[in-house]
């Protein structure tokens, strides 16, 4: 079976799952939103505030939930025999891993159409807001956190406290896809041109390390 | 070489270190004069600098037998490469802790979101969930292939880490702090600091080396556990 | 001056911790292999579980 088959069909198998439980995405989606309001607290409220810091809620919001999805993503398999009989077979590892990395991709996008909409709302975002570049940041800063995100959820997977582990290893590793997410974002709230740059980083950083776990995909994903 | 051989050589190292550290204590302490601008305080610079470069070399150790092991599978690689990440954070710890006495002085703050500080405070983070990647995970296969493969990702992430925090700190400048470490430096100050490099770097070699050996020892043991549990349950 | 020692106590602080900490682990890895040596030895020891 060609590889983009077996991608296909283990996104499709966990897209699927999720769709007829919703859990991962009501979960996600409160979890995200809690955190946005949660965290706007911390400006009392001032519009001004919320005005620059808004980038960063939204993807401190991202980010929490991206832990929840990427942890559901490979929990659910340790107890499945299908994953270990998918890890036995010779099915290449990189397909196995591009197959979670795009439910998680596309899981994040469905939470970011909910999310961006509510902070245009909860931010008071100005009329002048390039709402074009926020959806480009937002599906590369997806593509940065879900790509990662698999990999190293697939390198918890194997550890104790594997909750705590993915954000262990995924956070510092992330700091500049995320420093570019927040930036960019920011720029394009208040409408203005700098924000290029940070996409240039942002898809740089996407092109090198997915490059990078999938050279590296058996290192994670052989059965022990 | 003969296990008594060995530990003579070790012994000998271990004192030529000691001594290397003590003199380099002299110069920091008596031999550099004081600097002009800030005072005693710029004696700090004397172990920040130093305990920075030898981190890097240990990191750099690390990267380096990371793919060694991604490549060969050699137990020696994998203890190579725990001994670097361990003995580079050490003196990343140390080069993030004298930073900030210094600077307080000097600058009025504690911290400031530089860029080389800010790239000095990621890359401990990232060595540090090295570590605790590979506490959480069983030694054996697992943990070593593990742990390179994460270190591989450290190496591609460290230079744009560095490009886009330099670029974050242009958009957003840091305020203007003068007197910073690298000032002009006399030439009994760059003795000192020369002094202090060759001492630190002597200590990080040592501890990587005993690190290493331990490591290997760690392995070995692992090892003849299996056997001897194998062998009894036949 | 109180500073500069300060920092130069934290540096060597942490690196003695560290040599301490390599000692110690030293210590027990040579004891566990005391311990295999003799279990070895005496292969009617029951008691690796």
């Amino acid at each position: 079976m060609p590889s983009w088959r077996i991608a296909a069909a283990v996104a499709a198998r966990d897209l699927r799952i999720e769709a007829r439980t919703r859990e991962a995405l009501l979960a996600m989606g409160f979890y995200a939103v809690l955190v946005m309001v949660i965290f706007s607290f911390a400006f009392a409220g001032d519009a001004s505030l919320t005005g620059l810091a808004g980038g960063g809620l939204l993807w401190v919001a991202l980010l929490f939930a991206a832990l929840v999805a990427l942890d559901r993503s490979f929990s659910r398999e340790a107890a499945e025999s299908s994953w270990t009989g998918l890890l036995i077979s010779p099915a290449p590892r990189v397909a196995v891993l591009a197959g979670k990395f795009a439910s998680s991709f596309v899981l994040l996008l469905g939470l970011e159409a909910l999310l961006v909409p509510l902070l245009a709302v909860l931010f008071n975002a100005p009329r002048s807001a390039n709402w074009g570049g926020i959806a480009v940041t937002v599906l590369l800063g997806s593509w940065a956190l879900a790509a990662n995100g698999t990999y190293f959820a697939a390198m918890s997977a194997h550890a104790r406290q594997r909750g705590l582990l993915l954000p262990l290893l995924l956070l510092p590793v992330s700091i500049p896809a995320v420093l570019a997410m927040v930036e960019a974002t920011q720029a394009y709230l208040a409408g203005g041109g700098m924000a290029n740059y940070w996409l240039r980083i942002l898809a740089g950083y996407n092109v090198i390390f997915t490059a990078l776990g999938a050279m590296l995909a058996d290192a994670v994903l052989e059965a022990e | 070489m003969s296990g008594a051989a060995k530990s003579r050589w070790f012994a000998g190292a271990a004192a030529a270190t000691l001594a290397l550290l003590l003199i380099a204590l002299y110069w920091a302490l008596i031999g550099a004069p004081t600097e002009a601008t800030m005072g005693t305080i710029q004696r700090i610079f004397y172990y920040h600098v130093p305990a920075a470069f030898s981190a890097w070399v240990a990191f750099g150790l690390n990267a380096a037998a990371s793919a060694w092991y991604l490549a060969r599978r050699s137990p020696k690689a994998d203890a190579l490469a725990v001994a670097g990440a361990e003995v580079g954070l050490a003196f990343l710890s140390v080069n993030l802790i004298s930073g900030p006495i210094w600077a307080h002085p000097v600058w009025g703050v504690w911290w400031v979101w530089d860029a080389r500080l800010t790239l000095t405070l990621a890359m401990w983070v990232m060595y540090a969930s090295y570590l605790i990647l590979r506490q959480l995970t069983p030694p054996g296969s697992l943990q070593p292939r593990l742990a390179a493969a994460l270190s591989m990702f450290f190496a591609a992430d460290i230079p744009i880490d560095y490009m886009a925090i330099r670029w974050w700190r242009t958009q957003h400048p840091a305020p203007v702090l003068f007197g910073g470490p690298d000032s002009g430096l006399a030439p009994r100050m760059l003795v000192a600091l020369l002094w202090s490099l060759a001492a630190f770097l002597a200590l990080a070699g040592l501890l990587m080396w005993m690190r290493y050996r331990q490591a290997l020892a760690q392995d070995e043991l692992r090892r003849r556990r299996q056997q001897q549990l194998l062998a009894q349950e036949a | 001056m109180g500073s500069v020692i300060a920092a130069y106590s934290a540096a060597w602080i942490i690196l003695m911790a560290y040599l301490l900490s390599l000692g110690a682990r030293q210590r027990k890895l040579q004891q566990a292999l005391e311990r295999l040596e003799q279990a070895a030895e005496s292969p009617r020891a029951a008691h690796v579980r």
